[in-house]
């Protein structure tokens, strides 16, 4: 029978349990299947979760292990940043696969974010399990749950990035389709050969304007990948009015090199001007797309990295 | 890179000899043609004057 005497005598295992469980609490909690729809379906979510459940046991246990100065056990921390490693292989793999069918795709930098986003993941539950364990542990397990619950809010904290909203102000910019060109606003998109093909842009197209809001901004918003994650974040939101071998049907965006402002013309499905500017505001900034030149181009001597 | 697959004009002067081209008979035939070549090649038309039309693969 399992009573506060008897677990008062069993601090290790307690440790490893609570730790376990709040490791895969955390992994559940940063699994999300949401417009990026991916993983939407149950296997995917199931490999998640197994691998969750593993990053859990793997950092609840080192914390007995080290107090029985047993140190050879850290070496399966080491095993499982080789592990975790392989998942960001596997989901890359994955969604490159994906993309080739995909009308808009998602482009390499994105899924190389999403890739970077699986791995890190869980590393915040083998931190949290850590933790925990090593609360519950060595004081109670009081203790464990309390920082348990605060991890569980970091983890959280950490899963709001910024988005396109931070680096630019997004407004709507009138598509202009004649005389066999494209232009938002100022900015010339294409040359569009068929008038057919121009009704469809003055019919179903939305333009917007992206304005940076700083020097380094501007030279976020010119990142090729960050430009087709916003294609792709808003095609799947708002459905796309193409299909395969309409090559002349396709959302663009491209800069005005004056000014830096990147003009957006989309083809959405749902023709919802709201809908799309918050779908827009909404597009994560890519990490490996964000850039500071203002931060690279200090003076010397001072330290910029490292 | 673009390839350019194929020009569509209704004046024979604006195509050089060997190029790969269709000569419509008037406006009207050219924007049918040009919308068919399109499909048929899954390629896109981009207008550069009146009167002449290129198809480019950008696959």
């Amino acid at each position: 029978m399992i009573t506060a005497k008897w677990l008062a005598g069993h601090h290790e295992l307690l440790g490893v349990t609570l730790g376990t469980a709040f490791g895969m609490l955390a992994r559940i909690v940063m699994l999300r299947s949401d417009y990026r729809q991916y993983p939407a379906y149950p296997h995917g979510k199931i490999i998640h979760l197994a691998l969750g459940l593993i990053a859990g046991a793997l950092g609840a246990v080192a914390v007995p292990a080290l107090m029985s100065k047993d140190y050879t056990a850290i070496t399966f921390l080491s095993l499982a940043a080789q592990q975790f490693r392989e998942v960001r292989n596997m989901e890359r793999g994955t969604l490159n696969a994906i993309d080739e069918q995909e009308l808009v795709p998602r482009g390499a930098t994105y899924i190389e974010g999403i890739a970077v986003v699986f791995e890190g993941r869980n590393y915040l539950a083998i931190a949290t399990a850590l933790i925990v364990s090593f609360a519950a542990t060595l004081w109670s397990w009081i203790w464990g749950v309390f920082l348990g619950i605060a991890c569980i809010a970091i983890v959280l904290r950490f899963m709001k990035g910024k988005t396109i909203q931070d680096i630019a102000e997004v407004s709507f910019a009138p598509v202009v389709a004649e005389n066999a060109g494209v232009s938002v606003g100022s900015i010339y998109m294409m040359n569009v050969g068929l008038e057919s093909n121009l009704e469809i842009y003055r019919k179903q197209a939305i333009g917007f304007l992206l304005k940076p809001v700083s020097d380094d901004a501007k030279v976020t918003l010119a990142n090729l990948g960050l430009r087709q994650a916003i294609l792709h974040d808003v095609s799947t939101r708002l459905g796309l009015y193409r299909d395969d071998g309409d090559p002349a049907l396709q959302p663009l965006a491209k800069l005005d090199l004056e000014t830096g402002s990147l003009g957006v013309l989309l083809l959405p499905r749902e023709h919802n001007p709201d809908k799309a500017l918050k779908s827009i505001c909404d597009v994560p900034l890519l990490e490996s797309a964000v850039r500071r030149p203002t931060k690279a181009n200090k003076p010397k001597g001072e330290r910029t990295h490292g | 890179m673009v390839k350019i697959v194929m020009l569509l004009t209704t004046d024979a002067t604006n195509v050089s000899d060997g190029s790969s081209a269709i000569i419509a008979k008037s406006e009207e035939e050219l924007q049918n043609l040009t919308n068919a070549m399109e499909k048929i090649l899954d390629c896109a038309a981009h207008k550069l004057k009146d009167g002449l039309y290129m198809i480019v693969d950008r696959h």
